[in-house]
């Protein structure tokens, strides 16, 4: 028996190192062609449209290939990050917006102003033109872009009495329909977001949308102070402590709206394209509602594409293909079978597209509309503990543990000390 | 030993643990009973049920869960990768764990608490250097990646230093007076005496290459490289998960585990059957 | 690294006294050096794997503590101590140090009473013994996510738990919205989840006990709780003694199902270290940091496993 395992062993041994020579993958393209690679989180059908949309890009230019590798989104940056360790970084990496500025850290993402189309870039939403600027580098462009509205449900509106083809306007009509939903059919009026939990921008990207429409900002215009402890601030501070003191909105209680047991919730547009083939429930969506006396605005999310500087020959094939994808012909293509919104106003102001939104999915329509007052959260690579920091704070104000001027005091400070110890 | 079934007060307590046993039973199998609910939903139902047991019966989520993905060569990956790290600890593990419970030498003591220390740091510290050291080998993509740095692990060493711990050390006098050398001793006794701590290695350390994700994640990029939970996770997307197809994969990619613990755990209890009754 | 064991020249069978000291010494001096090369042949294929891949990397980590490295830069910054110092004065982390004692000294009593419970039920004949096992070892092969969920159903103020309870004439609180119900929620889960591992780790160690001291007990008229309490529970200490370092090390790390079942609140009533250690290095962007309260979290476990050692001398090996 000594012996056998003896003789097990040392063919495990040699099977093992066999197997070490076994690598598969394919990092050198054939004589001539660059070879580009391009990770993404998209899924399911957003993958599938990309890359054909790739496979188009390829046949039509032989001396390029553009090689796709899907990276689960919540284990991005991790990879991201051990790949930078070793050199082992992708050509091109497309990843949520609020990543860019952590990964501009870097220190090795492209400019990309002088290598795409002028046209291009100021055909771009100038709100996610400016986020992908930074220290006067273009180091991302947008290659997707989604909003936040009001999305509701309008089985429990008629149960309720109300008319579902009026939703409200404005935070007064907000507080009112969502007073009649509680009273006549005991659900949640309007689900708010008010948790920080782990990462606390869930809170933070809802309520900025409040925040903007109340005419207040986040932080200052170079990222360098807080700067919304101020009326405008606590004025939307204000409307969800009322939304909660008055039963619209219970503590904790995200979700309702989602399972149908809620009248209403500001939603992201991803959500028309994920319910539209099987709702779970009748939805509709409509603007978000903002203050009588504030003004619209929404809050920008979405996917942005950063080139990792390597050889010139890369790089100048990454930016083409870019280039490429942001043409109107395909940012409609894309926006179209993805029904994420278009990233160029050419395309989102287009009759051919808003035509074929109103006739194909005119919930989506009230999210493109939006386009053209969305803000983009701050470009600081301190966002996410500054998010974290603010959400902790505001989040004691609506448990009921502090009041609205001391919770964003705290926020302030709380926010300042993340900047200050940078 | 009692002939026949047992009565009178033995009955009592026999049914008193087949109650415990059972009202455990319920407690236990809950979430799978969930799993597969989900598995069997719409999209849109995931949303808005809320029962715990079957409505609807949408056997069609497996086959659209497994087609999401090139399923049938992740699931090779999966099987070779835990197949050589399974192999990997029986046999590095066995040994080193014998040499601290049996053997004496310099700085025993200190590496034994080396090591474990080793194992209570958190996997996500050694990750990005071990990553870096894969990498530089040029065994991204490969089968050497996913294995050969978990071809031993300081679990295993300490399960089964503590089992052999438990032998009797007559039993190993013994067959040294006889002029059996110390490695004799260990593959003619010590390993024959420990198939008990075997097999439960065998389990835990299939479990843990089976459903190891994020190291996995780091040293492929490739379909053809990529393991099962890597595959999983696909459905859990940033704007919201496909709950149905995630739970129908998750059960399908439980299989193996469930095949490997049922061979093995009959090895775990063979000891009693030929030594008699504790009771 | 050499001793005066190993400096004994092959064919030589005693070292001068003096350079060894006054220790009393083993008879057959043989068996030392078969005992010193047998291990050498035996470790060095684990160690070889270990060193490369997991103790270099600590020290590489280590060294990681001792910057605010973001887990990007080719530049990590050397603050020395400062992540350290920063971590004695950060609030949230002493509130995560409270919460993942109390998590982990909970986990480690339910751990060792549940699967011991469960393996002594196990390990004499029964009907549909074999179903039982299965069926017990289910929750380990259950996905975390899975299951934090149904948790999380169930202890809704809708869900499963109050409708029962409501059935019974109690009313049942919002059970993860009061810091510390929640906590014992989650350890319950904890403990339930790894009910498999640890019983299946039990009935292993109770296959090695020798039966002649039961019967021996036995004849002598010790009822089944004498013979529990005064063989077996001694007896398993070397399994005992496993059982709590992995339940210690399953708390000190719990992340998935905490994230998926409290997301560590309410307002960081469950923020366990596992959480914290990982926001900071990969959310957070301070991946010094996070590698700093890994290293502190490594010690204490360490520390109350070296502490559990001595005290139970679960290290002996001869009887």
């Amino acid at each position: 028996m000594h012996r056998r395992t003896r003789t097990i062993t040392t063919l495990g041994a040699v099977g093992l190192l066999a197997l070490a020579g076994c690598s598969t993958s394919s990092d050198d393209g054939g004589g001539g062609t660059t070879e580009v690679t391009v990770w993404h989180y998209w899924d399911g059908t957003n993958a599938d449209t990309f890359d054909d949309m790739v496979a188009e890009y390829n046949d039509a230019h032989p001396d390029v290939h553009i090689a796709t590798s899907n990276v689960p989104n919540a284990d991005f940056l991790t990879k991201l990050r051990a790949s930078a360790t070793s050199r082992t970084l992708p050509d091109i990496a497309i990843g949520d917006l609020v990543w860019v500025p952590q990964i501009a850290q870097i220190g090795t993402l492209a400019d990309l102003g002088p290598l795409l189309p002028d046209e291009t870039l100021d055909d771009i939403n100038p709100a996610l033109t400016s986020y992908g600027d930074i220290d006067g580098k273009q180091v991302s462009v947008p290659v997707s872009a989604n909003n936040l509205a009001y999305m509701y449900n309008r089985a429990l509106f008629e149960e309720a009495g109300l008319d579902p083809d009026q939703p409200p306007t404005t935070w007064e009509e907000l507080m009112e329909t969502g007073r009649t939903i509680v009273e006549k059919t005991g659900k949640p009026g309007y689900d708010l977001y008010t948790e920080a939990g782990d990462n606390g921008e869930g809170l933070t990207w809802n309520f900025q949308v409040n925040l903007w429409q109340a005419g207040g900002e986040f932080l200052t215009e170079d990222n360098s102070a807080a700067a919304f402890n101020t009326p405008e601030g606590k004025k939307a501070l204000q409307f969800w402590v009322d939304l909660i003191d008055a039963g619209i909105s219970p503590y904790a209680t995200w979700g309702e709206f989602e399972k149908g047991q809620g009248g209403s919730a500001q939603e992201g547009s991803w959500m028309v394209g994920i319910w539209a083939a099987d709702p779970p429930f009748d939805f509709d969506v409509a603007k978000a509602p903002y203050p009588s006396d504030g003004q619209p605005a929404t809050n920008l999310g979405g996917e942005q594409a950063m080139v990792f500087d390597s050889s010139d020959a890369t790089t100048k094939a990454a930016a083409d293909f870019l280039a490429w994808f942001l043409e109107p012909e395909q940012v409609t293509s894309w926006s179209e079978t993805t029904g994420m919104l278009p990233v160029t106003t050419s395309v989102a102001t287009s009759t051919d597209y808003v035509d074929w939104v109103q006739s194909t999915e005119p919930r989506l329509l009230p999210f493109v509309e939006q386009l053209a007052d969305a803000h983009a959260r701050p470009n600081t690579p301190l966002y996410p503990k500054i998010s974290l920091a603010f959400a902790q704070q505001i989040e004691t104000a609506l448990a009921g543990q502090a009041s609205v001027d001391e919770a964003l005091a705290n926020a302030e400070k709380a926010v300042n000390d993340v900047i200050a110890k940078g | 030993m009692r002939a026949g079934r047992p009565t009178g007060r033995r009955a009592l307590v026999v049914l008193g643990r087949h109650a415990i046993l059972l009202a455990g039973t319920a407690f236990v199998v809950v979430p799978f009973l969930w799993m597969f609910t989900t598995s069997l939903q719409t999209r849109a139902e995931t949303y808005t049920s809320t029962s715990i047991l079957p409505t609807s019966w949408h056997w069609e989520n497996y086959l659209h869960a497994w087609q999401a993905a090139p399923f049938s060569q992740y699931y090779v990956n999966s099987l070779v990768m835990a197949a050589g790290i399974v192999a990997g600890h029986l046999v590095l593990d066995a040994l080193a764990a014998y040499a601290f419970a049996r053997l004496d030498f310099p700085f025993k003591g200190p590496l034994f608490i080396v090591l474990l220390a080793a194992l209570m740091v958190p996997t996500f510290v050694t990750i990005i250097p071990a990553y870096a050291i894969v990498a530089d080998l040029g065994w991204i993509d490969s089968y050497a990646g996913l294995i050969v740095p978990r071809l031993a692990d300081v679990f295993g060493i300490i399960l089964l230093r503590q089992y052999f711990a438990t032998i009797p050390a007559e039993l190993e006098d013994a067959a040294r007076i006889d002029g059996c050398s110390r490695i004799g001793t260990f593959f003619r006794i010590v390993v024959p005496l420990s198939t008990p701590a075997f097999a439960t290695l065998a389990i835990f350390s299939f479990l843990f290459a089976w459903n190891d994700f994020l190291w996995p994640l780091l040293v492929t990029n490739t379909d053809e490289a990529r393991t099962i939970q890597i595959g999983l996770s696909a459905f859990v997307g940033r704007y919201g998960t496909s709950w149905n197809y995630l739970m129908a994969g998750t059960l399908t990619a439980t299989i193996p585990s469930i095949v490997v613990f049922l061979f093995f755990q009959r090895a775990l209890v063979r000891g009693i059957a030929s030594t008699g009754l504790k009771d | 690294m050499s001793t005066t064991h190993a400096g004994a020249r092959p064919g030589s069978d005693t070292v001068p006294d003096g350079a060894r000291g006054t220790a009393p010494r083993r008879p057959v001096r043989r068996y030392q050096r078969e005992q010193v090369l047998t291990a050498a042949l035996f470790l060095t294929p684990a160690l070889l794997v270990l060193g490369v891949f997991v103790l270099y990397p600590i020290v590489s980590a280590a060294h990681i503590s001792l910057t605010s490295w973001n887990g990007f830069d080719p530049v990590k910054p050397f603050v020395g101590l400062d992540n350290y110092a920063r971590l004695a004065h950060d609030r949230q982390a002493w509130n995560s140090l409270l919460v993942t004692v109390l998590y982990g000294a909970g986990v480690c009593l339910l751990s060792v009473v549940s699967g011991l419970a469960v393996a002594l039920l196990l390990d004499r004949p029964l009907r549909g013994r074999g179903f039982y096992r299965g069926v017990y070892f289910l929750p380990a092969v259950t996905s975390s996510v899975a299951a934090a969920i149904v948790w999380r159903y169930m202890l809704d103020p809708a869900g499963l738990v109050n409708a029962v309870l409501g059935r019974l004439g109690l009313g049942g609180p919002d059970w993860l919205q009061d810091r510390w119900l929640a906590l014992g929620a989650l350890t319950l889960l904890t403990v339930w989840k790894n009910l498999g591992f640890n019983a299946v780790l039990y009935l292993t160690a109770l296959q090695a006990l020798p039966h002649g001291v039961f019967e021996a007990a036995q004849l002598d008229g010790a009822s089944y709780r004498q013979r529990l309490r005064r063989i077996t529970v001694p007896l398993l200490a070397p399994m005992t003694f496993f059982v709590v370092v992995q339940a210690l090390i399953t708390s000190f790390q719990a992340f998935d199902l905490v994230y998926v079942l409290t997301e560590g609140g309410p307002r960081g009533g469950t923020e366990v270290l596992g959480m914290l250690m990982y926001r900071e290095a990969f959310r957070l962007g301070d991946f010094g940091y996070g590698t700093a309260i890994a290293f502190v979290t490594l010690c204490l476990v360490l520390g109350v496993t070296l502490v559990q050692w001595r005290v139970t001398g679960a290290g002996r090996v001869d009887r």
